[in-house]
Order: C-alpha cells, then structure tokens, then sequence
C-alpha cells in the first residue's frame, strides 16, 4: 500500500510542477486578469495611442517601463481637477467610447473607479507579469526599439488585444532565429535592420584606409544581430 | 526505500515523470507581480542608473565621489574624475563605501535604555531627543561634554554653537586626522617617509597615490626615488627604493641631521637597533650613505611625517625636522591632552552627560587609559553612531547618524576645497545625519544654536552656511553637480600620467570644468548627473560670522630631540603599531569585502598576526601561523606569527583594525586589537599621543601552521616568490632609458622560451607580440571573428601598481562577487576574479623571501583574467560554457555551465574560482547587488569578464547614437578606481587608442608568455633604480656607473652574488 501511495506521489510530481508553471499558449485566453481591467486594445488600437506614449523608456532602458499611476491620472483626470464640461461624471473623467455614453455605475467607471483608489492610497497598481525573461539572459528593449523593430514583432497585435497574452514563446531558439535573420520581418524593418549592418561595415571600411584587411565583410553576412552567447549572458 | 519500493523501481517511475514534465514543459515561472510608480521621479528612469555626485567620509581625505544608484538604491560608488583631489578614482575603503551603508548589524532606530534595564529599547526620535534634552538640562553646570571627532565645514560651527548654547564642553578626538593633505610631490625627485603612510591612511591617500606614480612610475623618461625610513615597511615602505630601518623613535634624529645638512652616518649607531647585528650595521651605514647621496644630488625634495606608527615621545621634534626639511609649517599633532583630562574627569565621576561622535574611542584609545571603564562612571552616555560598537554598545541613549550616502554634509578636507555630501538614496534605517539630531536635540531644549537661524531642517541650516559660497539655486545646484566649490588657483588635476600623455586630450584642468561636465561612467550618455531629489523650497538667511573666531593653529615650543624612552621590559621586543589601509584605524573593519581582502602585504584575510623578523622568530624559536601571547604593562593580546623580512629586528609589528569585542557579525573574534597594548602616554612637546615606546614579551601558545588537523592557523594567500617562473617582470631605469633611446619597442615577445620548448621537442608555436595588427591571431577560431573589428585588451603598468588593491574591493562590489567567510577562504576558495600577486622579487627558494633585501624590490601584479587569444579554458569545456567572443573576450556563460571545473584545471594563472554553495548576502547587504550582473548559483565557474556588462552598455549607447564606441568609453570597474592608472582598457585592434600605444612599449611582456596562449593583458615591467636580478635568467645586469644611478645592492646583497 505505502508503495503504490509513493509510486502515485512520484508519478504525480510531474503535475505538480506543470501546475507551478503556466504553459504558453498565445492566444487570448491566456491573458491572465489583472487588477484593473485595462484595455490595450482600447488605448493602442480604438485611440491609437503610441505604445511609448506610456512605456516611453523603451527606447532608453533595457525596461521598456510601466507607466506609473501618475501617469493613468494625466488622462483619467479625477473630478475635483477635472474641466467643468467633464466634472459632471463624478469621480472620474474617461474620454468618450464611440457612441457609449458614461453613466455612474458603468463597468468602465467601476473599473475607472479602482484607479482612484489606487491614486488615493497612494499605491502602485499590482499588474500581473506577463513577459518574463530569466535572469540569467539580458534583453535590452532599448537596443531594438532604436534599431526599428515594432512592438508588435515580438508582443503581437497588443492593439487588438483586450488582455494582454504572451504572443511570442520567449525562447533562446526564438531570439536566435530572429538573430540568424530566420524569422520574417516586415520591409521597414528589415531595411532599418539592414541598413544599420551596412553603417557598420561603412565604419570598418572608413577605419580600413590604411589598406590593411580591415574592411572585409561579416563572417556572416545574412546574420541580422549577433548571436554570441555573453552578447545576452553575463 | 526499505519497505518496499526498489532503486530501480524509483527510477523507473522517476524516469517516467521526467520525461512527462519535459513533455508539459515551462515557459514562464510562478505569477510575479510588476508594481509600477505612482508618481516617478524625474531623474530616474528604470534600467539606468542615475549618478549623484557626494564626497567620501571614510577618511578625512573627502575624496570626491559619483554615486551610482539602481532605481534609487545605491549599487557602486565611483570617483569624481572632475574632483581635485580624487581624480575619479577611490581607494579600497573608498570602494567599500555601500557596504557600510548596507550594513546589516546598523542600528535600525534611536533606542534608548532605561532605569535598572540593561538593554536598549527602541523608541521614536522625539522621544530620543526629549531624554537626552532631559538630560542635558538636569545635569550641573560644566558635566556635559560633546565628544566630537574629525568635524569641519558646517557641522563644525553647528557643534561649536551648540555646545555653546546648552552649556557643554567640546572635546575633539581625531587621532588620525591630523596629517597634511595638501602635499604636492609629483615632480619630485625624491621622497623621503619617516613612517608616513601616505599611500594608506597618512594625509590624503588617493590624492597622494596618484601624485605618487607620476613621481615613482616610469614617466617621460624619468623616474623619481623614494627612501622609507622607519621600524618596519607596510604598503607604503615596500613600495620605496630604500628602507632606513630606525629603532622607533629615532627617527627624529635623522630628520635632523638631514636638515642639519651634515655627515649621516654619524647617528647610524643611535638608529640601531640596541643589539645590532653585522646585517643592521652594514644596511643602516649602505642606506644612509645613500640617502645623503641621493638627498645631495636631487633638486625637489619632499619629505612626509611623522607616521602613526613612529609617534613617540620625538613626535613632535621629528614633525619639526620634516616641516624644515620641506620649508613649510604644518600643524602640530592633535593634542591629546584634553582628551585624557577628560577620560580623568569621567573616572572621578564629574561628567554626567557625554555625546559621542567620535570614531569608537573605547576600541581605538590605547587600552591603558581604560576609556570604557571610565565611560560606564558617566550616568548619560548619549552615542551618535551608525553602528553598535564598542563604544555605542555601553551607551544609555542611541541616536544613530545617516551613512554619508543617504544625509546632507560637507566637509573642507584643505584649503580651497570646499565639498557637498549629497544623499543618494534615503536613509536604509530610521536614521538622521548628526546636525538634523542636533537641531532636534535643540529643539527640545527651546534653545537656539545659531542665533538668526531660523529654518528648521539641517539641510536649511546647511544652505544658510553656503549662502556666501553657492546662494543661488543655480550656483549651489552646479556646486552640487561638480562635487563641491573648488578655489579658482586651487588644486587642478594633473594630467601628467602617461595615460593622459598618450591620448593627449586632456588639458590640465585646473579652471573649473563645466557645470554639465559629464562623469567618466559607462552610463555618461544617459544619465548626466542629477541634481538633488529634494531641493528645498526657500534658501534661507545666511548665517552671521560666527561669534568665535577660530583659533589660529597652536604655537608648539621648538621641541629637542630626547633619547627614546620605553615602556616594558629591557629585553622585550619593540612594538610597532600601525593604522591599516583597509581598516583605518577599526572603523571600516566591519566591511566584509575588505575582511575578505587579503592584506596587501601580508596576504591574510579574516585575521590578525603579528609581523617578526625571521631572525627574531628564528631566535625566540617562533614558525609562522603559532600563536602567541604578546604582553605589555598595559595588557595581553593573542595574535599569530608572520615572519617577515620588512621589519627590523628585534621588533614586532601589528596592525590596527581587527579585535573588535562588539562591531557586528562579521568582526566577532576576528583578529587582535594592538592598542590594547599601548599605555596613553603622550608626546610632552605637543600632548599627541604616543603609539609607539612600548616594549613587549611574548609566550608562544600555540602550534604550527594551517593544517587539516589544525585549521586555525594563519593562511597567508598566494606566494612570496615566483620560483623563477618570471610572472611579473622589472627593468632597470638606466637600461630602459638606453633602450627608448633606439626607438619604441614591438616587443619580440618570449621568443626565448619558445624556441627552448622548440629545442625540448615542445609544440610548434607562434610568437607572441604585442603588435595589433597580429590580432586575431591565426588559427584562433573560437567563437564568429569579425576580422580586425574589436578585440578588448588592457595594458597593465606594473611601475605604477602600488599594489593598494582598491580594484579588488571594485571588482567586488561592480560583479556581486560574494563573501565566502574565512572558512571557505581556508579551503582556498575566495571567489576574487581580480587578485593583487604579491612577489618579493624573482627569487627562486622560499628561503630567498625571507633574507633582508627581500622587500627591497617587492613586485606586485594585478592577476585578472588573460582573456587569451589561444585560451586553454576553452577547449576542455564539455559544454562550450567557456568560449571565445568575437571581440577576444572569454566567454563563461553561467546557464551552461554544469561546474565540471576542467576549465580551472587547465587555467594557467588560476584566475578561474568555483561557487561551492549558493552565497548569501545578508538583508540588505543585497541591495547593493548590480542588477546588471547575473548572481551567481552553486556550481557555477565564474571570472572576470572584462566588465561585458560595461562594453554591451558603450555599445548600446554608441548604436543609438550611431557611432562606433569611443576609445575611453568602456571603463572596467578596475580600471576605474585605480589611483594611480595603472591599467588601460580599449581596444587593441585600433592602433589609435590608448591601450594599443601604451601596449607598444620597452617594457611589454605577457604574464607566463611562454605557454603561447596570446593573452589580451600586457603588462608593462616594474621600473627599478638597479638592475634586476632575473632569478640568472636575464642578460648580465647593465655596466655600473650609468650616469648618477646608485646600484644600491652592492653593499647590502652580498648573498645574492652566490647564485643557485
């Protein structure tokens, strides 16, 4: 009896693990909830906001950075500062949805409602990681927002996304095989990509003057960025 | 298993389950919360760090720093480059710094202790300060005292009035504070030391190095010399030509005669030892013969002393000689009277109230005038300090002071330089910066100390004080970023390095550089250094002149020498004691990573010993690591044995720092504290304290050297001799000068060596040389070359090295490097990735280490990762965890690495170091971690990676601006800190750059060149006088009688000429 009990406790660990890790899946419903029902979906994709108007240091950190709530309260203005056209919807002023009109007890006030709460207590908003890199691995946001690449090349159409999922498998295979130049790009970015490669060869060539072999092209030429293992291990 | 189920059956299932857990497989961990701002800072943007500019309060010195914060935590500190006395560098305690403010034994709070309890409790700031108010304003008239240590600038004058203003006296203790930190002796010919430390604690350290390896490193074709004169040679002696062994306290006696102008030789009988052997004799008559010489014959001399450790009862008479051998006054020793008259009025029980913020008296005043004792007779012992020591653990009340990284001060180290203490981040604990306890402590008194202050925070009082110097927000907001105000004429950095020679781009910056003048770090592009978090609103009043003038410096009579009298038995062994360049005088003894520093003579960490001539020790029948009693009239230490050729015989010499009985956790019996030893007696001419005139015994009790079965013996790191393997190489100066003289040097490389290992039927190599255009080499295809396009070397400059170790402490604190505790160091498992080798020259027997002359050339060579072209790390990792970069880096990635250790194996220079467990460091010891860098598990290989993490940033920085990086732009945490630039960082593939300039040199060679593994380090021979004695390798020593050169080891190395 204890022996079968042990072989059962040992055949089930592979569950317990599995269960201690979210399997990806890249669709929608992976999204997990988070604790105020934001829609990217409504900001990026109906309002067509630039994903940098609120993680604006992706272009300057390796973090491309939450927005503070601070900043949620420059747009959701609350009511005591709020224009006098806005100041009739009580707490908290939303812009207008196409053709919704804002009433009191509407999901997106009660929603609106917990930022101010949050901006009230003077606490950070506890947002449910989506995007996760081990920490054995570096990946600098700011080095491939300011080589061209989209946002939606690596996180997906976050504009049409309602709650965010983890479109991309974050895998080494997957940064390799975007490195090797495996994985389609679009044509902008593969441009900007190429173009970049092409400045630094002009910089070996200019550096080559002296007519010594500086100058000759990457080992490997197709490759897009560089696949050294410390480049993103250190 | 026993009741039932099979090994085998365990694996079966086992093996079922992995293969299902492999098949679910993971993508992301467990839910991890992401909590943003609520409203952001300005000048932190996440993922970069942000610089404040602040000034380190470690030592009076107040070098200027860049403190390098990680979203409001402070992670490194650097120096300021645009700072007249740190010239962007720090030195080990320097480095240290965020260990102290990360402390885990700091004290948490104010707590104060009540009637008939006996600890401490814990309690609000306003309560604190109410009960010693209480105090103060109960106690009669003359019985309250405030114990200050080392205040200047603003602090000073509020301690003033606010001793003033509740009736109390001040007494300032700052035994070590008294030193001249102005000294200019770059271009000087020669130096002379009477046992002034001036590379470690003596006047301004860093300051001090840097001017000293422009003097003493081989520049521009000359050299200066530097004679040491003293009872024994710390880091500072070994780094002289020539060492003058002097019985302790007669020193005086020849600063004397060598100001006096006459004949030297006539005090050489007093200057010995009592009994003096035929060695003593020939090498005290050699060296003072010399020193007249080289003092006759040299233009600019400068002279340095007293030291701590020759103060004796001449101390003031050696002081005088020195300021007439060097045309200048400087001030006399801090008196110590007031102090001793103070512990007397303790004992007598006519203090009632005493503040204390001085640094530790009861561990750092000598143990006969039993200051601890006499403070328990005090009813209200109120201590300001950071940490429970010695002094602060028998304190009624605690009212604990802010880390000099998180309050607001300032500090005027010398003339014209006036500095700003910035907070970096806020306080870790509920802690106030002393003035901010002063005002409070005022406050509850309805006292005002300064009358026409009328801001309430410190930070008010401290911008009222610099209203005549930075009033306006603009002038104290440039103030603020440059570190401070620096007077117009006053001290400019000194671009005479022959770094700054080589790129010569840097002009000598004695005008004020720019306000926006951008810091040397990797993050300069990004992160300008910021202002202030908190700028206060209005800027107050100034404040009136104060009342009292300060006292001009006290007239000290001209004091005569007086034959030396000692305390102790007449057969006894003199004491030498001596502050430590890590530990000061004790009070960064708590640091962690500088326990864990070997000592940069000796080569021991986590432990005291007691330094003995060998003869001594062969007399007294002593080996290294037995332990001893050592005995003075005024108390009895237990220390180990280290035998040692740097002290002079009959003496014994012993650091100050460790021994502490109550300074945390990591100090708890760690070491032996020396002033125990010493009685308190005083120098008559100026009232300073005499630490040295005491005569010892000592009782052997116990045995032997480290060994398994006796593991608490003293484990000296490393060797002392290079058995002739030729690691770190010296030239002398007059053969060098002939060899520049042709032309600059490709250096050939170690051809010799390879074409014996050719002729020994070895492998086929190919030379080795320093050329850039020989990078990559051929045949080396590790890893995706881009031909020509990077490859990452350094030179390093071995005539510079001083060997203080402050790029240790930085490569701790920049790579989150752990502490493994001295147990693990035992088992020779330190995790350094940079170590500081320490050779007495290249001799070839151990016994060779320990003859008198061994630390006349004392060579020191910073051991750090070669990152070879043909590395022999790499081939034999079984998954290419070790491998090499396109730009010649040596790669170790952690995540691969299975810790097969085959890599350190085959390390030649054993630069590779395991993680045998997975170190902890202690809450909030861990906020200091770099979160650019990955901490490191068990059993993982880790070594220096030429701070990648500081290349990809260049890089990073350079790409978004599209460029190529700068020569200069990547600056390892090495390379960073060294006050005196010895090491070149860039990339050598570049002929233009700095490090591909200096690499062409006379005096290249690799460390073990001749194994052919094309290192990326090339160091740079040490610069002797003589010729070097090459262990008979090297050609025949140059012709004598080149020029004025004096040859030194003719009289006092006879053995040498004997050969092996």
């Amino acid at each position: 009896m204890t022996k079968l009990l042990r072989m059962a406790a040992l055949a089930l660990l592979p569950v317990v693990v599995a269960a201690s890790c979210r399997p990806y899946r890249a669709d929608e419903s992976d999204g997990p909830d988070q604790p105020i029902a934001f829609y990217h979906s409504v900001h990026a994709g109906d309002n067509k906001m630039p994903c940098m108007y609120c993680h604006y240091t992706a272009d300057r950190s390796p973090d491309a950075g939450i927005p503070s709530v601070q900043l949620c309260v420059g747009c959701h203005v609350p009511a005591s500062s709020a224009p006098t056209s806005l100041r009739g919807q009580s707490a908290l002023a939303f812009p207008k949805v196409k053709g919704t009109a804002q009433k009191p007890d509407s999901a997106w006030h009660k929603e609106g409602l917990k930022l101010v709460d949050y901006w009230r207590r003077g606490e950070g908003i506890p947002w449910v990681r989506i995007h996760k890199i081990p920490e054995h691995a570096k990946f600098p946001h700011s080095s491939h927002v300011n080589v061209g690449l989209q946002c939606q090349t690596c996180h997906g159409p976050v504009q049409e996304m309602k709650k965010v999922y983890q479109f991309s498998s974050l895998r080494m295979g997957w940064c390799i095989d975007c490195h090797r130049g495996n994985q389609k790009l679009s044509e902008p970015e593969e441009a900007a990509v190429r173009s970049r490669s092409s400045f630094v060869r002009r910089l070996r060539a200019l550096r080559a003057e002296g007519g010594d072999i500086r100058g000759q092209q990457a080992t490997y030429p197709n490759q897009r960025a560089s696949t050294d293992c410390v480049v993103c291990h250190y | 298993m026993s009741d039932g189920m099979k090994r085998r059956t365990f694996l079966k299932v086992l093996g079922a389950s992995g293969a299902a857990t492999a098949t679910v497989g993971c993508s992301t961990g467990q839910i991890e919360k992401l909590v943003p701002y609520v409203v952001p800072p300005e000048e932190v943007v996440p993922g970069v760090p942000t610089f404040y500019t602040s000034t380190c309060r470690e030592c009076p010195a107040g070098c200027g720093m860049h403190v390098e914060t990680h979203e409001g935590r402070v992670t490194k500190v650097e120096g300021n480059p645009d700072h007249p006395i740190s010239h962007g560098n720090l030195c080990p305690r320097g480095q240290a710094a965020p260990q102290g403010l990360y402390h885990p034994d700091r004290y948490t709070g104010p707590s104060l202790m009540e009637f008939g309890v006996n600890q401490p409790r814990s309690t609000t700031w306003q309560q604190a300060e109410t009960a010693v108010a209480e105090a103060i304003r109960t106690a009669p008239r003359g019985s309250v005292v405030y114990l200050t240590g080392g205040y200047t600038g603003t602090l000073d004058r509020l301690a003033t009035d606010f001793a003033n203003a509740i009736g109390a006296r001040r007494v300032d203790w700052a035994p070590l504070e008294d030193t001249p930190r102005d000294l200019r002796f770059a271009d000087a010919d020669l130096l002379v030391s009477f046992g002034a430390d001036f590379l470690e604690t003596w006047g301004s350290p860093v300051d001090y190095a840097y001017q000293f390896s422009q003097q003493h490193g081989y520049n521009r074709g000359r050299r200066g010399k530097f004679v040491w004169v003293g009872p024994h040679r710390p880091l500072t002696g070994i780094n002289a030509d020539l060492w003058i062994p002097t019985r302790p306290g007669t020193e005086a006696l020849l600063a004397q005669a060598l100001a006096a102008g006459g004949d030297l030789s006539a005090v050489a009988a007093q200057i010995a030892p009592e009994k003096p052997t035929e060695q003593d004799t020939q090498r005290i008559a050699t060296g003072l013969r010399t020193l007249g010489e080289w003092w006759g014959s040299s233009a600019r001399k400068v002279a340095f002393g007293p030291g701590y450790a020759v103060r004796g009862s001449n101390g003031e008479a050696l002081r005088q000689a020195v300021d007439r051998l060097n045309g200048r006054a400087t001030a006399p020793a801090a008196d110590a009277r007031p102090m001793l008259q103070l512990i007397e009025q303790m004992r007598a029980g006519q203090i009632k109230v005493l503040l204390i913020d001085a640094p530790n008296p009861s561990y750092s005043l000598p143990g006969g005038l039993k200051f601890a004792e006499a403070l328990q007779k005090v009813p209200t012992r109120v201590s300001f300090s950071s940490f429970p020591d010695e002094t602060s653990a028998a304190a009624t009340h605690v009212l604990p002071q802010s880390h000099f990284l998180e309050r607001w001060d300032d500090y005027i180290p010398q003339p014209g330089v006036f500095e700003l203490v910035q907070p970096a981040m806020k306080p870790v604990f509920n802690t106030r910066a002393v003035g901010e306890i002063l005002l409070g402590i005022s406050r509850a008194l309805r006292v005002t100390p300064t009358p026409g202050f009328t801001g309430q925070t410190w930070l008010d009082y401290l911008r009222a004080s610099w209203a005549g110097r930075a009033g306006s927000q603009a002038a104290w907001d440039t103030a603020l970023r440059r570190g401070g105000v620096f007077a117009e004429n006053g001290r400019g950095t000194q671009a005479l390095g022959f770094t700054a020679l080589d790129r010569q781009a840097q002009p000598a910056a004695a005008a004020p550089a720019p306000a926006q003048a951008a810091p040397a770090t990797p993050a300069a592009g990004a992160a300008a250094v910021a202002a202030t978090a908190a700028q206060p609103a209005v800027v107050n009043a100034p404040l009136a002149p104060p009342a009292q003038v300060p006292a001009p410096p006290r007239a000290v009579a001209a004091a005569a020498y007086q034959p030396p009298r000692y305390e102790g038995e007449a057969d006894g062994l003199h004491l030498v004691v001596y502050p430590s360049i890590r530990f000061y005088d004790g009070r960064t003894a708590n640091r962690p990573w500088l326990l864990e520093l070997p000592d940069q003579v000796a080569k021991v960490s986590w432990e005291s010993w007691a330094e003995v001539h060998p003869d001594t020790a062969k007399a007294m029948e002593l080996e290294q690591g037995d332990e001893v009693d050592i005995a003075s009239p005024h108390g009895t230490v237990r220390t180990r044995i280290y035998i040692y050729p740097g002290v002079m015989r009959g003496a014994i010499a012993m650091q100050m720092g460790l021994g502490h009985e109550a300074f945390g956790r990591f100090t708890a019996g760690v070491g032996a504290n020396p002033m125990k030893l010493l009685g308190g007696t005083v120098d008559p001419a100026s009232g300073a304290l005499a630490t040295s005139g005491v005569r010892v015994k000592l009782t052997k009790t116990g045995r032997g050297n480290v060994t398994r079965a006796f593991p608490q013996g003293l484990v000296e790191q490393g060797v002392r001799v290079q058995h002739d393997r030729r690691i770190s190489q010296a030239v002398g100066v007059t053969a060098l000068m002939q060899l520049d003289q042709k032309g600059p040097g490709i250096i050939p490389g170690e051809d010799q060596h390879i074409h014996q290992l050719k002729g020994a039927g070895g492998f086929v190599p190919e030379a080795t040389t320093t050329d850039p255009a020989a990078y990559p080499p051929a045949g080396t295809n590790y890893g995706e070359y881009i031909e020509n396009e990077t490859r990452w070397a350094m030179v390093v400059d071995l005539a510079r090295c001083i060997g203080c170790a402050a790029c240790v402490v930085a490569c701790y604190a920049e790579n989150n490097i752990p502490v493994v505790g001295p147990t693990e160091i035992r088992k020779g498992r330190e995790l350094s990735w940079l170590r500081i080798e320490r050779y007495f020259g290249v001799s070839r027997h151990e016994e060779e280490a320990l003859r008198d002359d061994a630390t006349d050339d004392v060579r020191f060579l910073p051991m750090l990762c070669q990152h070879c072209g043909q590395a022999p790390c790499e081939p034999v990792c079984p998954v290419y965890a070790a491998y090499h970069t396109p730009d010649g880096l040596n790669g170790q990635v952690y995540n691969r690495c299975v810790g097969t250790r085959y890599c350190a194996n085959n390390c030649p220079w054993k630069v590779r170091v395991f993680n045998w467990f997975t170190y902890q460091f202690a809450e909030p010891l861990n906020w200091q971690l770099n979160p650019d860098v990955t901490v490191r598990e068990k059993g993982v290989m880790e070594k220096c990676t030429f701070c990648v993490q500081r290349i990809h940033e260049a890089e990073r920085n350079a790409a978004s601006e599209a460029r190529a990086v700068r020569d200069g732009e990547v600056v390892p945490a090495c390379v960073q800190t060294c006050p005196t630039e010895v090491f070149v960082f860039g990339n050598i593939a570049d002929p233009t750059t700095a490090v591909a300039q200096a690499a062409r040199s006379n005096r290249g060679f690799r460390a073990l060149g001749e194994l052919n593994t094309q290192p990326a380090i090339v160091y740079l021979k040490k610069v002797t006088l003589h010729e070097p004695r090459n262990g008979g390798h090297d050609a025949p020593p140059a012709a004598k009688g080149g020029g004025t050169e004096h040859q030194p080891q003719e009289g006092h190395e006879p053995a040498m000429q004997g050969g092996h």
